[in-house]
């Protein structure tokens, strides 16, 4: 127990001495988490939609499939993603593998299916009610994406945060792709499984808690939405 | 106004819900729709408001197929509405945003729509909050605010206490010139506001006297 305590003393050191490598470790993970989540609401809340309101043939398959996919191993995300960047798969003449865009690309492709999963279901529960109510009063096929939006708001945040939240903290993809190199494609999973695997625990525990209070302050700007959403106006 | 329907069947599964030949519904009158549960009333109703697609034959207002256009002057209020997550007055106002009426005007008629409907003290309120009987006041008010030219209404006073019916039934009375149509289940309260009955049993048209 004093050998944690230690290690968290050392660990709280670490980050008020604002170490740049440290802090470039961070803006890094925070950067491509950002974006890749970016790049997944773009694609799965319109596919969540789409899919919620829409009958087609084969959507229970589709349905299934991206279920599926939304609980991917993130080592298997990884390793895909590096075999088509790799110099000699279909992308390899993008010379993207070992950078960052590699794994934002990873990551997107981890976290578009969570999304869209879950702005499926939500949908899936209320999009065709609005959507009636919508066209009853007169609205037109753009207001009826609009008002879906603002009705299904909460569970959009939802979708995205946990997206989010999915991103920052894996390990497997970004290891594979983005190779854990220093001050280029270190994030702050790979720094910690890196610390770790040498020893160095109050490093790695120093990021943990950096980890930690990101995903604390992200869960409370979500339940912050939550609570305004359920409240009487 | 008229609406002109031409041998609609309306088939869920296999299973043939509504089939009505022919009919022509024309201006202004209330109309009753009446019929045991299950015999097809909303399913006829959200036909005509174009809100379930026709399985066969056809539908047309003023002469027209029912379009995004046509059923701009349509609309149906459910019998368990669903009101906006927002306020009450947001609700109500709702609709005239839809159709870009100035903000000044939107209001007073919005002002107007909840005294008529004595519903001011809900004005704040989330709308999802709200009582049954409540919501459908609400409902009914986002309904009329816009003075629809066919107004159809599944049993909008299925929750509704018996002073508020009353209301309910003058206000309808004052619509001058539109058409509504009123699903009920009260007997009494076809014979006092409706001007014709249309009666549904197994999602057929009855001819005789209801
Ligand atoms: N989406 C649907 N899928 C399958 N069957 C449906 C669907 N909607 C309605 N039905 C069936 O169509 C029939 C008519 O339903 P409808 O809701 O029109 O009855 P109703 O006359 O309004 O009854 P109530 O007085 O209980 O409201 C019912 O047997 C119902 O089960
Ligand atoms: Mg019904």
């Amino acid at each position: 127990m004093t050998y944690f305590l230690d290690s968290f003393k050392e660990a709280i050191s670490l980050l008020t001495t604002f170490d740049q490598e440290v802090y470039g470790i961070i803006v890094l993970s925070l950067f491509v988490s950002f974006s890749s989540t970016v790049v997944a609401t773009l694609i799965g809340v319109p596919s969540g939609l789409a899919l919620g309101l829409n009958e087609f043939r084969g959507k229970a398959m589709l349905t299934r499939i991206i279920y599926t996919m939304m609980s991917l191993p993130t080592v298997v995300v990884g390793l895909t993603v590096a075999i088509l960047l790799s110099r000699r798969g279909a992308f390899g003449s993008l010379e993207l593998l070992y950078t960052p865009a590699a794994m934002v690309i990873a990551q997107t492709v981890l976290v578009t299916p969570i999304i869209t999963g879950i702005v499926f279901n939500a949908s899936k529960a209320n999009g065709e009610e609005v959507k009636r109510v919508c066209k009853t009063l007169g609205g037109n096929s753009r207001d009826v994406i609009w008002l879906l939006v603002a009705e299904l708001k909460i569970n959009l945040l939802i979708a995205v945060v946990t997206g989010f939240g999915r991103a920052i903290s894996e390990v497997g993809a970004v290891m594979i792709v983005g190779g854990n190199i220093k001050y280029h494609t270190r994030v702050m999973t790979t720094y910690i499984a890196m610390n770790n695997g040498m020893g160095n625990y109050s490093k790695a525990l120093a990021m943990g808690l950096v980890l930690l209070l990101i995903s604390f302050i992200v869960n409370t700007v979500l339940y912050h939405f939550g609570m305004e959403a359920s409240d009487d106006h | 106004m008229i609406i002109e329907i031409n041998s609609v069947k309306k088939i869920y599964r296999n299973r043939c819900v509504l089939n009505i030949p022919s009919l022509t519904l024309a201006q202004p009158v209330i109309y009753g729709v009446v019929g045991e549960n299950g015999a097809g009333k909303s399913t006829f109703l959200k036909l005509i408001a174009g809100l379930e697609p026709v399985s066969q034959g056809e539908i047309s207002y003023n002469g027209k197929p029912l379009s995004a256009e046509t059923i701009k002057q349509i609309t149906y209020v459910s019998q368990s509405p669903y009101l906006l997550k927002r306020s009450v007055y947001d609700n109500i106002i709702y609709p005239l945003r839809l159709r870009q009426v100035p903000e000044n005007e939107a209001h007073t008629r919005v002002e107007k729509m909840m005294a008529m409907l004595q519903i001011e003290s809900l004005r704040d309120r989330g709308a999802h909050r709200l009582s049954a009987g409540e919501t459908q006041k609400v409902a009914l008010a986002r309904a009329l605010v816009f003075e629809p030219e066919v107004l159809l209404l599944d049993e909008p006073t299925a929750n509704i206490d018996s002073d508020t019916i009353a209301l309910i039934e003058r206000v309808l009375k004052d619509r001058k010139g539109m058409m509504t149509m009123h699903i009920s289940h009260n007997r009494d309260q076809v014979k006092r506001l409706c001007d014709e009955v249309l009666h549904l049993s197994k999602g057929e048209l009855l001819t005789t006297e209801y």
